[in-house]
């Protein structure tokens, strides 16, 4: 559980994890300088982004921040207002969206109501101009990479959600666009149908290579499916890196508190800084050991995730130990969660311990040794 | 507010460039190419007319601003305008009076009620006026319907004079409005949810303090649609009052009578050039009542 | 539930506004159809209670000439000016509802305003300027005169039809390569038919009516229905009349049955969707 010091390097994955594919079957996408304003009204402020071939890349944010601006500006929908967008080195600002060959699952699909599964699935192919044979054959392998082999001649509203997501994924990737993007493809399903869908997008996409672009508003769906994250907010990009970096080492109490649970504590100093190793003193007046990313700005707190703060006994030999008093005890499915007090006034802090049944849950009131190790608790960027 | 930026800006943004110097594509290109064709339509057929009406109204070879001289001192032409306005008022309010509980009920049917409701305001909308007109002219005329009936129920011993009057004419007209009241209504009424008036029952309002403090004022937006549709409609009424006669002929009259009769262009084209000044101006009203109808809609 | 419902005094209240909202249907729909016994009279002039029934006034609609050409030009002028109105209708729609237009409400306000503006100073302007063009009296100037007015039908029924549903059909159409006039033909054009079709029908319907353009532009030539009714309202009244109103009547109806067809199908189909999108 220890020895958590060094900062995990993101690395784009694909060509490594499947040696067996032919590499750079996708796209490289390059927003360069990117904005997008409507009058006095900045939705985008500058971007530069860079995704690599293969890469499966997630958009993420509260609405209004951005993330589907910057879709629709890859997409063609939306026309920026300065910047390029590079797809393999090529600015395709002023090409129409019918001319970048660019695969997109809209988040209610966007099935054509008035055309079967299989014209739906067939319709860009039939733009393309391919032959009606070659349309047929296409469009069957696509069907039975979907599994949905019988469901050619119905019409998208006899289909369940799930199946209607498929369609529209096999609709968009039927003419080998290098490029997908994905705009809440899961928002209209149910969660049990949600997970079961994650994992056949992310075969789906292990499976062709192509580069994949996917927005959302779900952080665990982005953790569970993307290489990398960007988490956006306002227009801007908060911060950019794998779902693991951007759950450890959160940059700012936006991102820290947008992926998973976090207690924040207001840093009031550093009173001592040794590496990535700090003695800082908490605005309530504690003195915590805790880990210092390479910049610290002005401004600073410690994020604390509820899972990783140990509660009993255990607690008393970690780098940091208290005795706090258990506020509200709550069982919740797998976990039992409580709120603890700090000592000195830094007040409330969240805890999560795993449920069995050995295990009896506190009743508010009681006191309780509460610790964690300094790699536990990271300064990042107070706003 | 960020629609209505976007449109504002809409049209701002198709000379934006990036830094490449390239224009980016935008799906709303070629939207103002799709208008041109519908746009010279009006302009030749519709707007190119009206300006030309206004043009020709100064035309007068007795003077400039002979022709509205006229129609402020000559009390034959005067009177039609004054006659008008009055009919427009008496038919919008007796069209209001008779429509409101109308609509009220359909707004509130379901199923088969309501399709039969909807039948019985679509189908007299969609009849054609002259043949509307002529109904009532075969009802009221002195061996008409309603006085035969009359005479051989014995109410009366003579027949009553009902054409050629403005009872008769107000009567007839407003029974060809009445669609052009109902049909706002029901859009307004639609779009009240029933939930507010039992929210004000259980506040312990009663139906008629539930109707005057919260159902009411909730369908004013289609009654100022309604009243305004009517009114202007009236105003450029043409065929039932000339069918039917009365007192004073109607401003649209007046003015085919110009043209057919006298031959008087310049003269015909100042009174339809006040008449189509006022109906701007209450169309403006109607746009803005509209406005605020469907804004209401988009609201809940 | 509700206690206040329940009292008499309110009972009798709401009866009343039913009995008063029949009468007032009665009004609006009654009248119109006493031309119907009427056109089945044998008399020869126009007399209530007929004395008695005979099919000789729609005989003679049937073989009158006059109503026979006037049928066929109402026709020849509703058809042509229906599909300028409706093509022009769905191109100013499409602009207005999809495209980045500016002045957006006022250009709507504009495409509709014909329809609201009082025919007769419509009529009093075009009439001198197609005099000079030389083409009043002809198919061409009534066929134009009538889109104007009934493109508004169609702007207002298409304009609805396409907020109906969202546009990202159209943007998934694009993604997929088609280009603006196949997204057009395969996906726009399919999903806002019905709407099309109602607006065809009214558009028809309206110029199959309308009187006051059709008396200062058309000629005894291209004489339309409504004018012939008219002039023969104020020269003769005879039962005739009333049977060729009665056969009016029916076609309209006809008209608007078809028009309902269109338009529950559509519902239909927008129900079938999902409704709109977000």
């Amino acid at each position: 559980m220890n020895g958590m010091t060094g900062i995990p390097i993101p690395r784009p994955l694909r060509g490594a994890a499947m040696p067996d594919l032919p590499p750079a079957r996708g796209a490289r996408v390059e927003f360069d300088r990117i904005s997008k304003e409507y009058g006095d009204l900045t939705v985008l402020h500058e971007t530069t982004l860079k995704i690599e071939a293969g890469e499966f890349f997630s958009l993420i944010g509260p609405s209004g921040s951005g993330k589907s601006t910057l879709l629709g500006i890859l997409a063609g929908f939306v026309p920026p207002s300065h910047g390029a967008v590079r797809v393999d080195g090529v600015d395709i600002v002023a090409k129409p969206p019918y001319r970048r060959n660019i695969g997109m699952v809209f988040q209610n699909y966007a099935l054509f109501p008035h055309m079967s599964v299989a014209e739906n699935i067939g319709f860009p192919l039939k733009m393309r101009g391919c032959s009606r044979a070659e349309i047929g054959e296409r469009v069957k392998r696509a069907l039975a990479m979907v599994r949905l082999e019988a469901m050619g001649e119905r019409r998208p509203a006899q289909l369940s959600g799930g199946q209607q997501q498929r369609v529209a994924l096999a609709r968009a990737a039927v003419y080998d666009p290098r490029l997908l993007l994905m705009d809440e493809p899961l928002g209209a399903l149910d969660k049990n149908l949600r997970e079961e869908m994650q994992e056949e997008i992310k075969r789906f996409q292990r499976a062709l290579g192509v580069t994949v672009i996917y927005v959302t508003h779900d952080q665990q769906e982005a953790a569970f499916l993307a290489d990398r994250l960007a988490v956006m907010r306002g227009g801007l990009l908060e911060q950019i890196g794998t779902p693991r970096q951007l759950y450890e080492m959160p940059g700012t109490h936006f991102v820290a508190s947008f992926l998973g649970e976090a207690s924040l504590l207001p840093v009031a100093e550093i009173v001592s800084r040794e590496g990535r190793l700090a003695t800082v003193r908490t605005a309530g007046g504690l003195t915590v050991q805790a880990f210092a990313p390479s910049r610290v700005s002005e401004r600073r707190a410690l994020c604390l995730r509820p899972e990783n703060i140990i509660l009993g006994e255990a607690a008393r030999g970690r780098d940091n130990h208290f005795l706090g008093t258990v506020e509200e005890a709550v069982f919740t499915t797998g976990t039992l969660r409580y709120r603890i007090r700090l000592p000195g006034s830094d007040g409330v802090i969240t805890v999560r311990v795993p449920s069995h049944p050995g295990i009896e849950l506190l009743s508010p009131g009681t006191g309780i040794d509460i610790g964690w190790d300094a790699a536990m608790a990271v300064i990042i960027a107070e706003d | 507010m960020v629609g209505e930026a976007r449109e504002a800006h809409a049209s701002l943004e198709r000379h934006a460039e990036t830094q490449t110097g390239v224009k980016p594509w935008s799906p709303s290109r070629g939207s103002l190419f799709l208008l041109a064709a519908p746009l010279l339509l009006l302009a030749l057929f519709f707007l190119f007319p009206l300006i030309w009406v206004f043009a020709q109204s100064f035309s007068s070879p007795r003077g400039l601003a002979d022709t509205y001289v006229r129609i402020a001192t000559d009390p034959a032409l005067r009177y039609p305008l004054f006659y008008t306005f009055q009919t427009a008022a008496i038919v919008t309010f007796c069209a209001l009076v008779l429509s409101y509980p109308v609509a009220f009920l359909i707004s509130r049917a379901q199923g088969r009620w309501l399709a039969i409701g909807m039948v019985l305001v679509l189908v007299p909308f969609w009849t054609s006026a002259v043949i509307r007109s002529y109904a009532w002219l075969v009802l009221l005329q002195r061996r008409g319907v309603v006085n035969e009936a009359l005479l051989a129920l014995g109410f009366i011993d003579r027949p009553l004079r009902l054409a050629n009057t403005d009872i008769g004419t107000h009567i007839a007209m407003a029974q060809i409005m009445l669609p052009f009241m109902i049909l706002p209504l029901l859009s307004a009424m639609r779009g009240i949810d029933p939930s507010v008036m039992r929210a004000a029952a259980i506040l312990g309002a009663n139906p008629f303090r539930q109707f005057v403090s919260v159902y009411l004022p909730l369908s004013m937006p289609g009654v100022g649609a309604g009243c305004v549709l009517v009114f202007i409609s009236t105003l450029g009424f043409y065929i039932t009052p000339a069918l039917l006669g009365s007192s004073s002929p109607m401003i649209a009259v007046a003015i085919e009578q110009q043209v057919s009769r006298l031959l008087d262009w310049p003269q015909a084209s100042a009174l339809a050039s006040v008449l189509l000044v006022l109906t701007c101006l209450l169309f403006m009203l109607y746009e803005r009542l509209n406005r605020r109808l469907a804004g209401a809609g988009e609201a809940r | 539930m509700n206690r206040t419902a329940v009292t008499p005094f309110w009972r009798m209240a709401s009866v009343g506004l039913v009995a008063f909202s029949c009468l007032v249907l009665v009004y609006l729909v009654l009248p119109t159809l006493v031309v119907i016994p009427l056109s089945f009279s044998s008399d020869t002039f126009l007399r209530f209670p007929p004395s008695g029934f005979s099919t000789r006034w729609y005989e003679s609609f049937a073989a009158s000439q006059d109503y026979q050409l006037a049928i066929i030009n109402s026709v020849k002028i509703g058809v042509p000016s229906a599909m300028v109105a409706t093509v022009f209708g769905v191109m100013a729609s499409l602009a207005v509802v999809r495209g980045a237009v500016p002045f957006r409400r006022t250009l709507a306000a504009l495409i509709i305003a014909p329809l609201i503006l009082p025919q007769i100073v419509l009529a009093i302007g075009l009439f001198p300027l197609m005099a000079k063009a030389g083409i009043v009296g002809t198919y061409p100037g009534i066929v134009l005169a009538h889109a104007v007015v009934t493109m508004p039908l169609v702007f207002i029924t298409v304009s609805a039809a396409l907020r109906n549903y969202a546009p990202t059909y159209e943007l998934a159409a694009m993604t997929l390569g088609a280009g603006p006039w196949k997204t057009f033909f395969y996906v726009t054009f399919p999903m806002i038919r019905p709407g099309v079709i109602v607006g065809f029908i009214f558009a028809f319907a309206f110029s199959f009516d309308e009187l006051i353009l059709a008396m200062f532009l058309t000629s005894p030539t291209t004489r339309t229905v409504p004018r012939l009714l008219w002039e023969q309202l104020n020269f003769q009244m005879t039962p005739v009349i009333a049977a060729a109103t009665v056969v009016l009547l029916g076609a309209t109806l006809a008209l608007l049955a078809l028009a309902a067809i269109a338009g529950t199908h559509a519902r239909r189909r927008a129900a079938s969707n999902g409704g709109t999108a977000a």
